[in-house]
């Protein structure tokens, strides 16, 4: 193999250093299914004094396991062609899926214990919000907006007040079977089920 | 550790920490090759995953070196780290303190909600300073460590003369001198295996 290329699903940035340069793994870009870092091979030499020296080749592929290591759960693995097929990226999400659901299994029996958050990293946090899995250690601040009826914080977006349950979007309310919209396509309906009752009548 | 004017890819200076706490397994190590070596020249090392400190990084990583070197083994250790890594573990410290109102020699009064006093990891006294590298926490057994000197430092010296002329733009001479200081020294260290690491740790905000 003369480049071992390297592939990032995850959304971290990798520096690392080594004596034959320093890597930087990229993180994937939002929207974007990986990314990729091209590794080549390096030389290196060891000095046998009198100015003779003994060089040799670090291959790509020995360089791409090293760099790898531990990263392996975050997403990262070496691609066999020039691109990571959908079956490579398919194995490195569902790892790194694992390794996130450890890591919110984590988290929770460590808040169980004592509601430290002392013990929980950014990490078990991150695993949370990477999975959307809502936690109370896992806070997550979003933008909230002002309801005109009541003036509480509901989310944006929503159809229908929390607090107060005032419709807030008529169409999308509707959508869900919520609200005046709702009720009048209903009546609609009735009326026109109703109609048909009576003309076979 | 580079020192200015060096150039090209990987110009050879001073073995810093870095150089010597590494888990790399391609490259060198004061010229053996790390990949005939790959597990006796890995110093053990916990990612940080690009979070902040916990209490269990630091716990995992003095056990890597209890586990290779074997749990009787490890020697007086120092917490070598940054002032930014030092301040998220004063962060964590916050969060538990609590205010003693009697004792301490007359000043229990003074209300101090950080920490002056000396400052561990789990009992291994934490020596920051300005100069480390601020996403990182370096165990050291600094029993293993030193410098290596082949010429102590001194002024630069020709035939008794150390202090030289400066000239100026014109040719004549500049109403300054100069002087160099000279040494020759390399850090080892003969125990890669003696400490760990932790790195990729966040640095808090503000810095």
């Amino acid at each position: 193999m003369e480049n071992g290329d390297g592939s990032d699903a995850s959304e971290q940035d990798w520096y690392i250093s080594r004596t034959h340069g320093v890597y930087h793994i990229p993180g994937c870009a939002k929207g974007e299914p990986f990314a990729l870092l091209i590794i080549k091979a390096r030389g290196d030499a060891l000095d046998l004094g009198d100015n003779r020296r003994f060089p040799f080749t670090i291959t790509a592929r020995q360089i791409a396991e090293d760099l790898l290591q531990d990263l392996h759960d975050h997403g990262i693995f070496i691609c066999e062609g020039a691109r990571p097929s959908s079956g490579e990226l398919a194995t490195a999400t569902a790892r790194r899926e694992g390794f996130y659901q450890k890591l919110i299994t984590e988290g929770d029996t460590m808040w169980a214990r004592g509601h430290s958050f002392r013990e929980i990293s950014d990490l078990h946090r991150r695993a949370a919000m990477g999975l959307g899995v809502e936690r109370e250690w896992a806070y997550v601040p979003m933008r909230m907006g002002d309801c005109p009826a009541c003036g509480e914080k509901v989310k944006i977006g929503v159809a229908v007040c929390r607090h107060c349950s005032a419709i807030l979007d008529e169409e999308k309310a509707a959508k869900h079977g919520l609200g005046a919209g709702a009720a009048a396509t209903r009546l609609n309906a009735n009326g026109a089920q109703s109609a048909e009752k009576k003309s076979r009548a | 550790m580079v020192h200015d004017g060096l150039t090209g890819a990987q110009p050879t200076s001073l073995f810093g920490i870095l150089y010597h706490q590494t888990n790399a397994t391609t490259g060198t190590w004061l010229n053996l090759n790390r990949a005939t070596y790959p597990v006796e020249l890995a110093t053990p090392a916990v990612n940080g995953n690009n979070s902040a400190i916990t209490p269990g990084a630091v716990r995992l990583a003095i056990n890597k070196v209890r586990k290779s070197l074997g749990s009787n083994q490890v020697s007086k250790l120092i917490a070598y780290t940054a002032l930014e890594q030092e301040h998220q573990w004063e962060q964590l410290g916050v969060t538990i303190s609590q205010i003693i109102k009697e004792g301490a020699g007359g000043r229990a009064s003074d209300l101090d909600l950080l920490f002056t006093g000396e400052k561990t990891m789990a009992g291994v006294p934490i020596k920051s300073s300005i100069n480390a590298n601020q996403t990182r926490v370096d165990f050291l057994d600094l029993s293993h460590w030193g410098r290596a000197v082949m010429q102590d430092i001194d002024f630069y010296d020709v035939g008794g003369q150390t202090v030289f002329p400066i000239y100026g733009t014109s040719g004549g001479l500049s109403a300054a001198y100069i002087f160099y200081f000279v040494t020759g020294f390399q850090v080892w260290n003969e125990s890669p295996r003696s400490g760990s690491y932790i790195n990729n740790l966040a640095i808090p905000t503000g810095y």
